[in-house]
Formats: structure tokens, sequence, C-alpha cells
């Protein structure tokens, strides 16, 4: 079998299947921004499993890369891609609640102290 | 339907927190503003609403037509998505 991913055959075709999730992986990616600044939490959630559906989609296409097609992948690596840029978008945003609670913790502690 | 959706809009926890808007802020209110037809307070409320609208039905476009560079053309609208977040957020900091 050819598996020469030069041919541009090949290049816009490759296998017939779809990676599995690659849809999912792609929409989640790009909802994780919407719930990005709301509770944090649920966009570091959608992230995590986008991110664990594109790895467990990723090491079934590089075992087989003839058999998924790469148009599928491509949308795989994508929605990895937007996940992790939601993700740290969230995580930003509780650290930086955390250092404001423990900045107005620190300063409310001292002021107690202070009487 | 739509007195429905702006009975019910999601309080923001970051405004409730720090008290100034946060990125998404406004874009219950932006989206509700464009279903109602009225484009530019869309654009005011959250100029960000606008990208994410079109990243999304591009989105759903690639999934239907598998458009030949989608998914980097995906990435690339999200990022400008983001970086127009990004902007207007300190912006109105400013």
């Amino acid at each position: 079998m050819n598996t020469n991913s030069n041919n541009p055959v090949n290049q816009n075709f490759g296998g017939t299947q779809n990676v599995p999730n690659s849809v999912g992986v792609l929409v989640l990616g790009i909802l994780s921004i919407v719930f990005c600044w709301c509770y944090g939490i649920v966009s570091i959630i959608l992230g995590i499993i986008a991110i664990v559906l594109a790895n467990q989609g990723d090491k079934l296409y590089k075992e087989n890369p003839t058999a998924y097609s790469i148009a599928s992948y491509k949308n795989l690596k994508a929605g990895k891609i937007c996940a992790i840029i939601g993700m740290s978008l969230s995580g930003l945003y509780i650290l930086f609640l955390v250092v404001y609670f423990f900045i107005v913790g620190t300063l409310a502690f001292g002021a107690l102290n202070a009487l | 339907m739509i007195e429905f959706i702006e009975n019910n809009l999601l309080a923001c926890s970051f405004k409730a927190v720090l008290g100034v808007e946060c990125p998404g802020c406004g874009m219950q209110r932006a989206f509700i503003a464009l279903i109602k037809g009225d484009f530019f307070l869309s654009l005011q409320l959250n100029p960000s609403l606008l990208p994410f609208i079109f990243t999304l039905v591009y989105c759903l476009l690639h999934i239907r037509m598998n458009f030949q560079n989608g998914a980097r053309n995906i990435v690339i609208l999200f990022s400008s998505t983001v970086l127009v977040m990004t902007l207007n957020f300190v912006i109105k900091l400013i």
C-alpha cells in the first residue's frame, strides 16, 4: 500500500474513515471560549474532554495513518489547538481570581491584626 | 422566546467579584440585540460576538462541506475572535 504522504492524491483523501470524535473535538474547542469567563471551571472541563478525545484520536491515527481521512485528522488538530487556547485563558482567569482573593484576604487579615 | 432569554441571563461572576466587565461580558445581550436586528448595538455591547458567530457558522459549514483549508482557517478565525475579545477588554479598561 502506498503510504507516501507526498503523493498529491493521498494528500487530501487518505483513508475513508473519519478519525473518531474529530467533529466533537472541533466543536468543543470552539465552544470552550464561550464559558471562559463565567465560572472558569466550565471551560476547563470542556477543554480537558476535548484534549483527551483529541489525544485518543491522535493515537489511533498514528497507529494506522492510511485508514483515516487526513481532513478529519486536521479537524482534530484544529479542535485541540482551540481547546488549548480556551483552557489557557480560563486558567489565567482562575489564577487571577486566586491571586485577587489572596491579596484581599491578606489585606483583611493585616487590618484585623492591626486593630 | 426572546423574553425568556432576556429574563434569564447568566450573571457574570467576573463583574460580581472584580467589578470590571469581563472579556465575555455583554455577549448574551449582544446576541439578543442581534436577534432583534440591532446590528450596531450588538457591536457596541460586545464586538467579539460577530467574529465568534462567524467562526461557529464557518465551523458548521466546514463539517458539512469539508473545505480545503477549513481546519487551518478555523484556527485563524478562532484566534482572531480571541484577539478581538482581548483588545475589547483592554480598551474598555483604559
